[in-house]
């Protein structure tokens, strides 16, 4: 009886501190901080990220290239709303989805067997491999848990407050 | 009992000169005793002295012995007179008692009526027998007095007890006549004395109802002249509306109604600071007076003087006490205190009368319905007043009231209109609340325009932005090579194959001999491997996947660069491979 009432109260501070909202912010911030770096150097090389998503052999070649345009700028624009915590769960849900998706295709990739690196934040030196799936499906796991747990430092709370202020 | 109708003597004379002397002696006895009679009866009025007299005159000239003579009179009460000699009290009374049943008895009916000839006689000492009768009456003379009496005559024995004779008789019947006609006259002198009675009754009957029709007719004069003053005073005040005139014309209409040389009016009122005073008669220090606060006091005193006499609300009371009146700062001879209600009270001061006398218990009356009248008008005039100066304030209230209804308009039009914008922005608020928790597509959307739009700029305005759709879509693509005729140039090696895919791509496989020059470093590599070789050279380019067309893209670069024969592998590495063609790996 000792045991499983110890064992309910360690479960207890377990999920208290999985389910926390300072963890979720650090995660915030963490993927914010990931893909806004990411996001840099794709904008700066543009032609070099379009010939990165082409060596995927997923996207049809007509769209590759405004791909390449559009993706990083939505990356950056995700990343800085997750650090500024501005529509945080928008920018969760797209920067997860963006997770999944490249997480498909660098499995559908790796199932294929092509020689390429993952292109997320350099050309060279960055094969992709399992354990790059693995990361990724962290990142999504991390995004996960700041959709459901983030509540904190956010931009939206100055005016949330004020809503519920002006409500009051 | 028949009786002989009588007829008087035809006056028959003769006879022998001794019969006729004592004819003659008896006749001058007859006629001395009738001349006696009638003597002694003239004068007499009186019934009862007629009978008193005349029947000790007839019971003498015949000389009875006892004799009665009854008169029994039908009038309005019947009446019976007696007079009776020799008989006892108790039939004298008795006599009276029968008169009535023996005179019905005697003459023929009750109804006939008897006349002036009927006269009936009965003589005999049978007449005793008649129970009705004293009982030795020996004749019986009974006769009608007029129409309204009936007369009986007795006469007892005589005193030589005689019977009585016919001359006895006649003489009788003779006096009966007399006393018949003394009788009448007498009883004609009753009537007409009763008439004259009765004459003078209805005289003083008259009289008083004169004198009381007179009082009427006077009561009535004055009753018309309170009701005309009651009529003017109600005329005159019911169409004032204002206290100063109603006390005016009242105190006029009351100086006229009473006689009065001057007088005055006051009234105290609580809704006012000063009384209200009128004076008519006298000089305007007594009005100066009468307005003090020291007359005031003097009047309430008066009310509280008159204890549990004090009016009560529209009630009026005289003070009659002269040392009350004599409180009154002005010289009056009557005062009426009056209450129209508990704030409202006054007096009536009455100064000389022009008429003699003290105000009557009329003057009292007249006064107490005027006041009345009065007071009713004054307490409509105070109400008039009390409801204009209401209605005043309620103007001046209206007026306030309206100007803040239409500031309480503004007001709530301004108010509806921030209640509006109120639940507006609380909607607004909520929907805002109910968004800020949650991921919406306008965010998504927002994001990508926002993104789209930033790449967009910095692509245009970067010099390493690239074309949104491939240039190879703008362009001619080069010539294809058919898989054979490739084939047969690959082993001729007279065309140089090129690889226009990523290193790693090529590592992986790629045609025997063939040069990689990817898309990427083509200009290096191109410099490096094909910068020596003849423009005229065929090159078979190929390598392209689902993504990327390298082929087309180092075609176009390679024709730019002068090579004339640059040909796209038909079917590409996998065309090349499926021909079981070799490819180094």
């Amino acid at each position: 009886m000792k045991k499983v009432m110890r064992w309910s109260g360690e479960m207890n501070v377990l999920q208290t501190i999985v389910t926390h909202p300072l963890l979720a912010l650090v995660f915030r911030l963490y993927l914010g901080g990931l893909f806004v770096y990411a996001a840099m150097y794709k904008i700066n090389f543009t032609a070099e990220f379009a010939s990165t998503i082409a060596s995927y052999q997923i996207v049809p070649y007509f769209a590759v290239n405004s791909m390449a345009v559009f993706l990083p700028w939505m990356e950056l624009l995700c990343g800085l709303m997750l650090i500024v915590g501005l529509r945080a769960r928008a920018a969760t849900l797209i920067i997860g989805g963006l997770l999944v998706l490249f997480t498909v295709a660098i499995v559908v990739t790796l199932l294929r067997d092509l020689p390429i690196s993952c292109g997320c934040f350099h050309t060279v030196d960055d094969p992709i491999s399992w354990w790059t799936v693995a990361r990724d499906l962290t990142w999504v796991a991390m995004a996960a848990h700041v959709y459901c747990f983030d509540r904190l430092f956010q931009l939206d709370q100055l005016f949330f407050q004020k809503l519920k202020d002006v409500e009051a | 009992m028949n009786g002989n109708s009588f007829r008087p003597p035809s006056g028959t004379g003769g006879g022998e000169n001794t019969s006729s002397g004592q004819e003659l002696e008896k006749k001058l006895f007859h006629l001395k005793t009738l001349y006696e009679v009638t003597r002694e009866l003239s004068g007499l009025i009186e019934v009862k002295p007629i009978l008193d007299t005349f029947l000790p005159l007839s019971m003498g000239s015949l000389g009875a012995t006892t004799g009665f003579l009854i008169l029994d009179m039908e009038e309005e009460t019947p009446r019976c007179e007696v007079a009776a000699r020799g008989v006892n009290a108790s039939l004298e009374q008795a006599l009276c008692g029968s008169a009535g049943q023996l005179s019905d008895k005697i003459f023929d009916s009750m109804h006939a009526v008897p006349t002036a000839e009927m006269f009936r006689v009965f003589r005999g000492k049978h007449l005793s027998r008649e129970p009705l009768l004293p009982p030795d009456t020996q004749l019986l003379i009974a006769f009608p007095v007029g129409t309204s009496a009936r007369g009986m005559l007795g006469l007892g024995p005589r005193i030589d007890q005689h019977p009585y004779a016919e001359e006895d008789q006649e003489l009788e019947i003779g006096l009966v006549r007399t006393l018949v006609t003394v009788l009448q006259n007498g009883l004609a002198h009753e009537e007409i004395r009763k008439m004259g009675q009765r004459l003078a009754e209805r005289n003083a009957e008259l009289r008083t109802s004169l004198e009381k029709m007179e009082a009427t007719r006077q009561e009535l004069d004055q009753r018309a002249f309170h009701l005309q003053q009651l009529y003017d005073t109600s005329v005159e005040l019911s169409g004032l509306i204002e206290t100063a005139p109603i006390m005016d014309t009242f105190l006029l209409l009351v100086l006229g109604a009473f006689a009065v040389q001057n007088g005055f009016l006051l009234v105290y009122d609580k809704a006012k600071d000063e009384p209200d005073v009128v004076v008519r008669g006298m000089d305007a220090t007594n009005a100066t007076t009468l307005s003090n606060p020291e007359t005031r006091s003097t009047v309430m005193e008066l009310f509280v003087s008159l204890k549990d006499r004090i009016p009560h609300i529209m009630e009026s009371r005289w003070i009659t006490d002269p040392e009350l009146l004599e409180r009154i700062p002005c010289p009056v001879t009557a005062a009426v205190l009056f209450t129209i209600d508990e704030e409202c009270r006054g007096v009536l001061g009455l100064g000389l009368q022009l008429k003699d006398g003290a105000f009557s218990k009329d003057d009292h009356e007249l006064m107490s319905l005027l006041l009345s009248h009065f007071m009713v008008s004054l307490d409509n005039a105070r109400h008039f007043e009390a409801a204009q100066r209401l209605n005043k304030d309620l103007e001046r209230r209206n007026a306030e009231l309206e100007a803040t209804l239409k500031d309480l308009t503004t007001a709530r039009g301004e108010i509806d209109v921030l209640q509006s914008a109120k639940d507006r922005i609380l909607g607004l608020v909520q929907s805002e609340k109910e968004r800020a928790g949650k991921a919406v597509w306008l965010d998504f959307l927002l994001i990508l325009v926002v993104s789209v739009v930033l790449g967009l700029l910095f692509n245009m305005a970067s010099p390493g932005g690239i074309s949104l759709v491939p240039r190879a879509l703008f362009v001619t693509p080069p010539d294809i090579i058919a898989l054979e005729r490739a084939t047969s140039l690959h082993k001729s090696g007279q065309a140089v194959f090129i690889d226009a895919r990523p290193p790693e791509f090529f590592e992986q496989g790629h045609v025997p001999g063939a040069v990689n020059i990817p898309l990427a470093l083509f200009d290096f590599v191109y410099d490096m491997k094909l910068s020596q070789t003849d423009p005229s050279t065929p090159l078979v380019v190929y390598g392209r996947t689902f993504s990327q067309h390298y082929d087309s893209e180092v075609a176009h670069k390679l024709e730019l660069l002068g090579h004339d024969s640059v040909f796209l592998l038909e079917s590409g590495l996998e065309g090349w491979d499926e021909k079981s063609h070799a490819v180094e790996r």
